[in-house]
């Protein structure tokens, strides 16, 4: 009898445990279930988002495709001959249009490709990713050694291109890009290519193991700048020497 | 009696077993059920930032197209008038000279100077981490002591001294800048900024101004050799 007493309650301890482990078990699973529930909600959020970002990239196209019928437009109203522009104006314009970076140009160069390292380590990982000087430093080497059209990503790079850190994107004439970025570069393919080569830059960042790669190329292509011009002068005002004689 | 005890041992062996296996798969899935969620999140933090970022270059393109259509509006105005159009002309090509730095301008700014006992260690870095964070921040014109910053401006330390244009820019180095000036010594001071650092080894000044005066380029400087214009259809 006493014999039995204990076995019981042996065995009533080993199940309160089992029973107690169990319980903790099945909690543990309904949260779980929980919160895979609420990740399936946030699932549909996501594509909710890739519909959010499909139609702004349409919309974009849109207003790309309006910009180049515009422009189109205005190209064909120059070029009409019942307009009475003579041709040395003509010629103004479409130099100017050049030297301003508002033409599509193509010419022999270099095509530049940087990448951060691959899997940096994470506490380390700043020294292995492309930075903002990264950019401009090589642009910068690009126009030391006489680059006269410069383009990253397809922004045409102008006087105030800026190539600044915007978070994880570097943002360039005020749109972002990411990782890769592509310059290209029109001028002497060779004098750019021998400066890229012993280039200190280029160096460091492969001791870093960043990926980056150059290449001579006979058939390099640079869009035109592509945001308003308004937004370039707007807040310059022109000395003009003749106006100050007139006034005189 | 001893067979019972060995049963009910066994027994409990057994269910603690299956506990423990239970246990173990729980905690792996629970593990699984994280990752994936970090994944997701993951992405979404990802659209989110494409998003914002197709959304401001649709602001671009939106204000661009304005532009133009101002632009094709006059034209349109102008259509069969030959001295309306004349004028159209050349404002269009006043407007260009300005864009392609030909004109001298001035307009709100900010100056800055470093001091000329410190020129020996200005580096060609400084100047560019400058002039980036002034691009940054909207600026419409620049230029390094008398040399007006193009598109095809570099800036070289060469020695003990630096290149601008080609040019040798003599000390104190100057760069001056049209741009909203609260903006721009905000940006040029801000923690991580590019005033933080060169101040530690160089006496630098920032001033804001009223009227700062960009000169412009000489036009020997303007190079186009080597480019094709590739004419649009």
């Amino acid at each position: 009898m006493k014999f039995k007493e204990i076995k019981f309650k042996e065995g009533y301890i080993v199940f309160l445990l089992a029973f107690m482990l169990l319980g903790a078990s099945i909690t543990v699973q309904v949260r779980s279930t929980v919160t895979m529930q609420r990740q399936a909600a946030e699932i549909l959020d996501t594509d909710k988002l890739k519909i959010q970002l499909d139609e702004k990239i349409k919309t974009g196209e849109g207003y790309k495709a309006q910009i180049d019928e515009m422009e189109t437009d205005i190209s064909a109203f120059l070029a009409a001959p019942d307009n009475d522009i003579n041709i040395s104006t003509k010629n103004e314009l479409d130099y100017l249009k050049l030297i301003s970076g508002l033409t599509d140009v193509t010419g022999e160069g270099v095509l530049i490709t940087l990448n951060d390292a691959e899997m940096p380590e994470s506490e380390t990982a700043m020294d292995y990713i492309i930075h903002d000087k990264d950019i401009y430093s090589v642009v910068n080497q690009l126009k030391m050694a006489g680059a006269i059209a410069i383009a990253i990503n397809n922004e045409r790079i102008i006087a105030t291109s800026e190539q600044i850190c915007a978070g994880p994107t570097v943002k360039i004439n005020n749109n972002r890009y990411a990782v890769p970025y592509e310059i290209k570069a029109i001028g002497d393919s060779e004098v750019l290519y021998e400066a890229l080569k012993d280039s200190y830059l280029i160096n460091d960042m492969l001791t870093f193991k960043k990926r980056v790669t150059f290449t001579k190329e006979n058939n390099i292509i640079i869009p035109k700048f592509a945001n308003d011009i308004n937004g370039l002068i707007s807040r310059l005002e022109v000395i003009n020497d003749e106006n100050k004689k007139n006034q005189q | 009696m001893k067979t019972k005890k060995i049963s009910s041992s066994i027994s409990i062996t057994i269910l603690c077993l299956i506990l423990g296996l239970a246990l173990s798969w729980q905690f792996q899935s629970i593990r699984n059920n994280t990752s994936v969620m970090n994944l997701e999140n993951q992405k979404k933090d990802d659209l989110v930032v494409k998003i914002l970022n197709e959304q401001k270059n649709n602001e671009n393109l939106k204000a661009k197209l304005n532009e133009l259509q101002v632009q094709i509006g006059k034209f349109e105005n102008a259509s069969g008038n030959s001295d309306k159009n004349m004028k159209l002309l050349s404002d269009e090509i006043n407007r260009l000279k300005i864009v392609a730095g030909l004109t001298d301008v001035k307009g709100k700014g900010v100056i800055i100077t470093f001091a000329k006992e410190d020129s020996l260690n200005v580096a060609d870095d400084d100047i560019l981490s400058i002039l980036n964070e002034l691009r940054a921040s909207d600026a419409q014109a620049l230029a390094i002591n008398e040399q007006r910053v193009i598109d095809t401006t570099e800036v070289r330390a060469a020695g003990s001294y630096i290149m601008v244009n080609g040019r040798h820019v003599i000390p104190p180095y100057q760069i001056k800048a049209i741009v909203d000036p609260d903006n721009a010594v905000n940006a040029l001071n801000m923690i991580g900024g590019p005033l933080e650092k060169i101040k530690l080894f160089i006496d630098v000044s920032v001033q804001k101004s009223d009227e700062v005066v960009i000169p412009k380029i000489s036009e020997e400087l303007i190079k186009t050799g080597k480019l094709t214009t590739i004419e649009s259809k």
